[in-house]
């Protein structure tokens, strides 16, 4: 790969990472978060942003996404919130920050760690061409379709005689493809894209840090990011960060919906943040409609107990967390309207609800051995899955708190999904091998935010017995956040 | 009493897992850069024809060279399922179109016929082949917009 290539690919980072700063600058929940903190939420949001935008503009409006639209769409917000950047600053906003300690050495050595892990597939993506089955079975084809006719709505996906694999899958991340390779220009073999996906794995663990600071502590957050950045399915497996599904950028923006919902303060910004997390999970992959529902519903259940002004309020930010993704839902209906079905996997398809609980439990002894095995397997997850259970179960006085209850249930829903999947389907044995570890993915930030607080308890503990007698780590204990 | 060591237990393979798995972690980006260092110079063609195959890379670039981008070919494989959407994948932004019998039966398909560049995978990183078939409009059919452009 060329440094030209390379300088499109990190280019094509920035398409997406501006814009959200800029947007981020307009919501209080984000904008009043720390650079390193912001910077996964700003990435995620420009790519809901952009991609949204460039959806409505070509489905609803029949503008061809080419360079002047691409780049009006990425330029607005990014202009918008450089604007109120500067004003804020005039204003002596940004001047009241709080005053920043210097960081302790060990956590800057892991924080370096996690750099160096992650640049190993963002080298990988820069390096080799893309060779994973979805991504050139079914995502990049979509985007080259979606770029050489410069629509949303190719005439592949509409005429039922072209050969599409999985045509009605949610189009976000091959528009983001698409906007990528048109913007810079990529020719024939150029994948000007692969970084993009890179891009969701660093917004992952940013967004890990984010919520374990919040519910734990830093000293929390820095070893669960750490722990996290290592399996290596994360980074080189089908469906890590240098393949082209669409799973990391799903689990990212579930997870990134969760931390904003469930740990952030409540709010109509953070609200709205979360609500447009939501969105792009639903345009990512057919699963994230099934995520964002059960998401919906644990932050309602915590909006309605937190309710802490008039009615009005509480129902005024549980509209703000649904109506992106309502929206969202209805656009993706929308562009499905004009696709006729194909070769589509429909996992739910046949599915009944007698098969479903007559399998449920016919099945178990077929499922729990397969989906033990990829879960504990150590070329994927390096055992990861060991240390997590076991700082869950140490560090199970976590779970009295109503919070990590309800992260553990949100963590929970991929996997019953899956389940779900593999009681009805005829190939089970295959489908969970294909599968299992890309709803663990999907799982990994709300577990991740579990295991955070377990190890929250645990470090506690260890501080704890040091300070009864008189030790220099009593600044550990006093470092933790209140209990939310 | 509370129970110590559990948490020592768990701090300890907490460790032994970060040590373990950091280390492959850095030894996976070690071998990338090594491999990007490598293959700094080469062109995106060669370093396809390193991982796809000399023999594969060669026959898509053929077969690129002869249908144009807006019109499209049939698809069929004698190998595996897989080893066509490669082919399809690396043949984008043409169009594909699956090779199949009449559905129902006895019939005419209008599009297959008036589609005259047949491309076959033949298996896993195996070159494909291109055929080059007579086109023709179907008595009953009118005449797709790619045969009015094709030479």
């Amino acid at each position: 790969m060329t440094a030209a290539s390379v300088a499109a690919n990190l280019a094509g980072l920035a398409l997406f990472t501006f814009p959200g700063l800029g947007l981020a600058e307009w919501i209080p929940a984000l904008g009043r978060l720390p650079l390193r903190r912001r910077l996964g939420y700003a990435y995620l949001l420009g790519v809901v942003a952009v991609g949204v935008a460039l959806f409505v503009l070509s489905h609803l409006f029949g503008i061809p996404l080419r360079r002047p639209a691409i780049a009006v769409v990425a330029a607005a917000p990014a202009g918008l919130g450089l604007l109120r950047h500067i004003a804020q600053r005039r204003r002596g906003a940004a001047g009241a920050t709080a005053v920043r300690r210097p960081a302790r050495p060990w956590r800057i050595w892991a924080g370096l760690a996690v750099t160096a892990v992650v640049l190993g597939p963002l080298t990988s993506a820069l390096t080799a061409p893309l060779a994973d089955w979805d991504g050139r079975m079914t995502w990049c084809p979509l985007a080259a379709a979606m770029r050489h006719e410069g629509t949303v709505d190719p005439s592949v996906m509409v005429d039922s005689h072209w050969f599409v694999v999985n045509s009605p899958y949610p189009p976000l991340l091959p528009l983001a493809q698409a906007a990528v390779q048109e913007m810079f220009g990529a020719r024939e073999d150029e994948e000007f894209f692969r970084a993009l996906y890179v891009g969701f794995l660093i917004a992952l663990l940013l967004v890990i840090y984010d919520g374990v600071r919040r519910a734990a502590g830093p000293s929390a957050a820095i070893l669960t990011v750490l722990c996290a950045a290592l399996p290596p399915f994360l980074s080189y497996g089908a469906g890590g960060a240098t393949s082209a599904y669409s799973d990391l950028p799903l689990a990212a923006f579930y997870g990134a919906a969760l931390v904003l919902l469930l740990l952030g303060r409540p709010g109509l910004s953070s609200a709205g943040a979360g609500g447009l997390m939501l969105a792009g999970a639903v345009l990512s992959k057919s699963e994230g409609v099934w995520l964002a529902v059960p998401a919906l519903l644990l932050a309602a259940i915590r909006l309605w107990r937190r309710r802490d002004g008039p009615r009005r309020t509480t129902w005024g930010r549980l509209a703000a967390v649904s109506i992106p993704g309502l929206a969202a839902a209805a656009l993706l209906a929308s562009w499905r309207a004009g696709i006729p079905a194909r070769i589509d996997v429909q996992y739910f398809s046949g599915l009944r609800l007698s098969d479903l609980v007559v399998n449920a439990f016919l099945r178990v002894p077929r499922i729990l051995p397969e989906v033990l095995h990829w879960t504990f397997r150590w070329a994927d997850w390096s055992g990861f899955w060991v240390l997590f259970l076991a700082v869950l179960i140490v560090g199970r006085a976590a779970f009295r708190r109503p919070g990590v209850r309800r992260l553990l249930l949100a963590g929970l829903v991929p996997l019953a999904i899956a389940w779900g999947a593999y009681v009805v389907s005829p190939g089970v044995g295959e489908l969970i091998g294909e599968t299992w570890n890309r709803f663990l993915l999907q799982a990994l930030v709300p577990l991740a935010l579990v295991f955070g607080c377990a190890l929250r308890d645990l470090l506690r503990r260890s501080a704890s017995k040091y300070q009864r007698v008189g030790s220099k780590y009593q600044r550990v204990r006093s470092s933790y956040p209140p209990v939310w | 009493m509370q129970w110590r060591s559990p948490p020592r237990l768990v701090f300890g393979l907490m460790l032994l897992y970060l040590l373990v798995a950091g280390l492959i972690g850095l030894r996976s980006t070690a071998l990338r850069f090594n491999a990007k260092v490598r293959t700094a110079w080469l062109s995106t063609e060669a370093l396809r024809a390193r991982v796809f195959g000399k023999a594969y890379t060669a026959s898509i670039r053929q077969i690129r060279r002869t249908i144009p981008e807006d019109e499209p070919y049939l698809l069929s494989t004698t190998g595996d399922l897989g080893s066509m959407l490669w082919v399809r994948f690396d043949l984008l932004p043409r169009r594909a179109v699956l090779l199949k019998p009449p559905d129902p039966p006895g019939t005419v398909d209008c599009w297959q016929n008036q589609i005259r560049w047949l491309v076959t995978a033949t298996g896993s990183y195996r070159p494909p082949v291109l055929e080059e078939r007579t086109a023709r409009v179907p008595a009953g059919c009118s005449a797709e917009p790619w045969t009015r452009r094709a030479p």
